[in-house]
């Protein structure tokens, strides 16, 4: 049930303002944080693990045995090899995308009546990393990784093509696929600001 | 139980004003009057103790072009003794409207936005001059014949003459930019010297906390005259809205109020759903009510780290952020990222909870209040703090009325505007809180109030938490509706969720016919939605009710004949956000 | 010959004070960094030589290297004058303080000290309000909205605080019955023989009057960032910068921190637990206690408003400083 409750202002008494008892409990906060341990994370000689679930740049799953049923379907038109990208130009992502002008994709039709994707590129410098891009994929291709230093010297490395993509997410998948949907891996640099936390 | 006004009310009007046509959408009432009529009746309304809409909630402009008349104008108002809002419409004849502003002060700045986008004149307004864009700008870019992408008419040869052009699609050609000149018309516009000297305070200075532009006129260091220039963090969300589906909204709703994101998408999905009909299961309001909460934590602590340390303590502004970078791992951990979530879907959320996310938000929820007894002993009874936020702008019960002051400021008024409590949504009916209020309206009651605010999250929090665990297995977004898109795992197994998928994807939600105004308790004020469908898959007109805009404009009254210093002061405990304040 | 020896000494002396105060001011910054990151649970500087040691180098480095822009329409002799008027009488203050008694090493008689003059803390007095006239210069000349602000924030609270300063002082000298510090230190006779036993009054008036002097935090309205940008020294740059904090927050605090641990807690005595060295290790012992108890309020305490301030000053400190030599002049009345 909501209540709702008047707040009373408190004041300082005589006795607390001669003996500045608002200011010795102010510098008892400040001391009691000075003598206890620091929770810096010294980026970038140490870095967190992002959790599974981080919307980093953008990678492609490769064709690895791994496919998600509707890939079957999708992809029989495809001409796709193992360990290409699994990407079967149904051009959902940029439908999803919120600034669809951000994906450069582009499929040919081969001579056997297969298509084969050509280009897919997708300017980062435009993207709101809002993952509706991912939630589009029906083959599970697109996918946000934990790669998050993208920073550039030159705006034209902010496009990301498909064979970085496809290497990122290969790399992506060894390190994480098994990696079971947890908030984050508990490690020695979470503890420094989170202490031990009791998991059930 | 409505939050609109009753079915018995609306026929009395309708005998008093026999040319009233009334819409009903849900529970959404609105009545369209004319022009000629339209200012008594608003003044009827406010003044006839049987209706009493004496709050200001919010003004708005609609552009039906092509047909004719073109605009409407719709004005929601609330109703503080009965808890009952109105939707009052009308169809602009020509292009301009009598003026609201001497029935309600908050419609001033609400009347410059309708003129700046829609080109509509007020008659009798006091300075109709432009609010987001500068003066000379020629076009009016919430008229649907503008274009989204804008007018590319300047060159801006800086684009090309690098080596390599950007990326695969810069236009060299630009929409018009400011010049220097028209920043110093748009200034003088503004306000004209009277007094010593005219501080430009802003746009890009360490106390607005943003790119807002302070002007002050001052005689010594007290503040004569105030005025307060927007729209240099305006983005046109609205325009942007217009051409999205529903779904694409959500990421921009992150941007408005980037310090609160998930309340902002929360209270979008929300009008959505209430416009498609759609109902979440239990589970995703949980966890929307959890992370709103969680959110709220995080906004105040980021507001109690900044105002801290704009009056000084600085210390205190790394104590908030400690702990306010908890919960953005746990929001990250949960969402995917720590700012921007856009964890919100329609009809629930993105995904469900990940494993071990109960054990963390119980493990904050254990430490956190230490933590605020710690922030208290820093400041609630130290003598500088309460000298300098006593008295610091006073906000009286008619103040909120007029200018349509929501959230915090409201409540420190005295005045119990709360969302959470006056129109439930989510799981916010079935949990415990307290709501505190203010006795004097002052900074200091703010404060306090903020203080209070979070240990009642915290409660409710709990709260929560508690629910959520009984819930493991539950489903998390409601599916089987026709407007939801099917989770990841739906559509690679099954190839109906996959056509659907697609169908949403590229048509759009097919909203039916109608308007709905929905609001919720951002940790800023009451943030709304008004969203009218036309039955298309994208909303016809989008138009954001933003607390912080409302909130900040009582700002140059209350600090008139104030120094500077208490300026800070001030602005800290309004607490606006730039990126909601211009959208 | 003997004028010779005494100008060469002097000279020498005062050469060695100047550098070490230099460089030692540029540790306090160190400290300070450390000392603040500490409170606020990160570590301060960390990665220049071992746990930062090197970071005041550094960051001297950077200051002198740094391009210095003198914005067009400033006044450009008050400008260049500003920082240096800032900056100077404050290391001035170090010529009356003395840092020991005097010791003869290899037959050598040195005094740790430049002057013993019989009006030392007068003199430190003034000095330390012409430094003043840096911060106003530097708000005039600047010809700008905020640093004149700041300038003239800083002028007010420090007209309302020197007077509360010097008033404050008085029940320390009335109790040694001199201007020379030495003599006051000589006055003051085993632990309970501190002057902060006999003037807490005086103690706690002359502790706001030093964080105004020095513009740390709850007086800090000259530069209140929040407000003013930077206050009176937003248009400076590089060395120029540099030089106002270098002065005010350092030197100053540290030289007004030797002045009230003379005037309260008997300067370098203490008991001889650390051999020959024993004064000066008593001495900056307790300097840098307080300097430290002064970090200590800067990154704690929230920050007054200017006309709050210079309502403490005359209503408050000023009344209090007074009463304080009433009730000083009264029991010596008394005691005889």
């Amino acid at each position: 049930m909501v209540k709702l409750k008047f707040l009373d202002r408190p004041k300082l008494s005589i006795w607390e303002r001669i003996i500045f008892l608002d200011f010795i409990k102010g510098l008892r906060v400040t001391f009691k944080n000075l003598i206890r341990k620091t929770i810096t994370t010294k980026y970038p000689y140490e870095k967190l693990t992002p959790p599974k679930r981080f919307r980093g740049v953008h990678a492609h799953r490769v064709k690895d045995g791994n496919e998600p049923l509707s890939f079957s379907v999708l992809g029989k038109f495809m001409e796709i090899g193992y360990d290409e990208s699994r990407c079967v130009a149904c051009y959902m992502c940029q439908q999803a995308c919120p600034m669809p002008t951000l994906f450069k994709i582009e499929a040919v039709q081969l001579p056997d009546g297969k298509k084969r994707v050509t280009k897919f590129e997708m300017n980062l410098l435009n993207c709101l990393y809002c993952g509706l891009c991912v939630d589009a994929c029906p083959v599970d291709c697109l996918i946000m990784t934990d790669v998050y230093e993208s920073a550039s010297y030159n705006r034209e490395n902010c496009v990301i093509k498909m064979d970085d993509m496809s290497d990122r997410g290969r790399d992506f998948d060894r390190r994480r696929l098994k990696e079971k949907d947890r908030i984050w891996i508990d490690n020695e640099e979470r503890t420094k600001l989170w202490g031990q936390i009791r998991w059930t | 139980m409505s939050y609109w006004i009753d079915q018995g009310k609306v026929d009395a009007l309708k005998y008093t004003f026999p040319y009233l046509k009334v819409y009903k959408y849900k529970d959404v009432v609105s009545v369209e009057i004319d022009t000629k009529h339209l200012k008594d009746f608003l003044t009827f309304l406010k003044e006839d103790p049987a209706y009493s809409f004496r709050m200001f909630i919010d003004f708005t402009v609609v552009d039906h072009y092509p047909s004719t008349p073109r605009f409407e104008a719709v004005y929601i108002l609330f109703s503080p003794h009965y808890k009952q809002r109105i939707i009052v419409k009308s169809w602009i004849e020509g292009d301009s409207l009598p003026t609201a502003t001497d029935l309600w002060k908050g419609a001033k700045w609400a009347e410059r936005e309708a003129w700046d986008m829609f080109g509509i004149k007020f008659d009798g307004h006091e300075n109709l001059v432009r609010i987001f864009l500068w003066e000379g700008y020629p076009y009016f870019p919430l008229r649907k014949d503008f274009p989204k992408e804008g007018i590319k008419e300047v060159y801006l040869p800086s684009l090309n003459e690098r080596e390599n052009i950007p990326s695969h699609d810069y236009d060299p050609y630009h929409t018009p930019i400011p010049t220097l000149e028209d920043l110093e018309k748009t200034q003088k516009r503004r306000i004209d010297k009277k007094n010593q000297i005219v501080l430009n305070w802003g746009p890009l200075h360490p106390g607005t906390h943003g790119t807002i532009w302070f002007m002050f006129d001052m005689e010594g260091e007290t503040i004569k005259e105030c005025d307060i220039i927007l729209g240099q963090l305006h983005r046109g969300i609205e325009k942007l809205a217009e051409d999205l589906t529903y779904t694409q909204v959500i990421p921009y709703t992150d941007r408005m109020d980037y310090i609160s994101a998930i309340c902002s998408n929360v209270t979008y999905v929300n009008a959505v759903e209430k416009l498609l009909g759609v109902d979440p299961p239990e589970k995703a309001k949980w966890i929307r009510t959890m992370l709103c909460e969680l959110q709220r934590i995080n906004s105040h602590l980021l507001w109690l780290g900044t105002t801290a340390l704009d009056l000084g303590a600085l210390t205190m502004f790394l104590y908030t952020f400690r702990e306010r970078e908890k919960l953005m791992d746990i929001i990250e951990g949960i969402a995917g990222i720590r700012l921007n979530s856009s964890f919100m879907r329609i009809g629930g959320v993105r995904y469900d909870l990940p494993e071990g996310a109960i054990d963390i938000v119980e493990k904050f929820i254990e430490d956190f209040p230490s933590r605020v007894r710690d922030y208290e002993d820093l400041l609630t009874k130290n003598r500088i703090w309460m000298k300098r936020n006593r008295e610091v702008g006073i906000v009286s019960e008619e103040d909120v009325y007029q200018y349509g002051l929501t959230g915090v400021m409201a409540r420190s008024a005295g005045v119990p505007y709360d969302i959470r409590y006056i129109q439930p949504t989510d799981a916010y009916a079935e949990v415990d809180f307290e709501i505190p209020l203010g006795t004097i309206g002052d900074a200091y009651d703010r404060y306090l109030i903020r203080i209070e605010e979070m240990k009642q999250s915290v409660k409710i929090v709990h709260q929560c938490v508690d629910r959520l665990k009984r819930m493991k297995n539950d489903r998390y977004v409601a599916t089987d509706n026709p407007y939801v898109l099917p989770t990841l795992q739906e559509t690679y197994l099954s190839i109906e969720s996959m056509v659907k998928d697609f169908n949403l994807r590229i048509y759009g939600e097919q909203a039916p016919l109608g308007e709905v105004y929905l609001s919720g308790e951002n940790p800023r004020g009451e943030l709304g939605f008004y969203i009218v469908s036309k039955g298309e898959g994208k909303p016809y007109r989008l138009r954001i009710r933003s607390g912080a805009f409302y909130n900040l404009q009582a700002f140059p009254e209350l600090i008139r004949g104030k120094t500077v210093a208490d300026a800070v002061a001030l602005l800290g405990s309004i607490d606006p956000v730039v990126g909601e304040t211009d959208r | 010959m003997e004028i010779l020896g005494t100008v060469i000494g002097v000279a020498v002396k005062s050469l060695i004070f100047i550098v070490g105060m230099f460089l030692a001011s540029a540790y306090l910054t160190l400290i300070e960094r450390k000392f603040a990151g500490h409170v606020q649970q990160r570590p301060g500087p960390l990665h220049v030589g071992f746990h930062g040691i090197l970071q005041p180098i550094a960051d001297a480095l950077k200051v002198l290297t740094k391009e210095d822009i003198v914005p067009a329409n400033v006044d450009r002799v008050l400008f260049y004058m500003a920082s240096l008027l800032a900056f100077v009488p404050v290391i001035m203050i170090l010529a009356v303080i003395p840092f020991g008694e005097p010791f003869t090493v290899f037959g050598l008689e040195i005094k740790p000290y430049i002057t013993d003059l019989n009006v030392g803390l007068i003199l430190a007095l003034a000095f330390g309000s012409i430094s003043i006239y840096g911060v106003i210069f530097a708000g005039w000349a600047s010809n700008s909205k905020y640093p004149m602000i700041g300038g003239l924030r800083k002028a007010a609270v420090l007209i309302g605080y020197e007077v509360a300063l010097g008033f404050a002082m008085v029940g320390p000298l009335m109790m040694a019955g001199s201007f020379s510090l030495r003599e006051i230190v000589a006055a003051q006779d085993g632990f309970f023989g501190a002057f902060i036993w006999y003037q807490p009054i005086a103690f706690i008036v002359i502790l706001f009057a030093i964080l105004a002097e020095t513009g740390r935090t709850p007086f800090d309205v000259q530069e209140a960032e929040a407000e003013l940008v930077s206050g009176y020294n937003t248009e400076y740059s590089g060395m120029k910068f540099g030089l106002f904090p270098l002065a005010e927050w350092y030197i100053g605090t540290f030289v007004l921190s030797a002045i009230a641990v003379i005037l309260f807690f008997g300067g370098w005595k203490g008991p001889e637990i650390f051999g020959p060295l024993s004064p000066f290790v008593w001495f900056f012992l307790k300097v840098g206690m307080m300097f430290m108890f002064f970090l200590w309020v800067h990154w704690t305490l929230p920050r007054y408003r200017v006309d709050q301030i210079t309502e403490i000053a005359w209503k408050v400190m000023l009344p209090l400083s007074l009463l304080n030599i009433f009730i000083t002049a009264f029991i010596i009345l008394i005691k005889g």
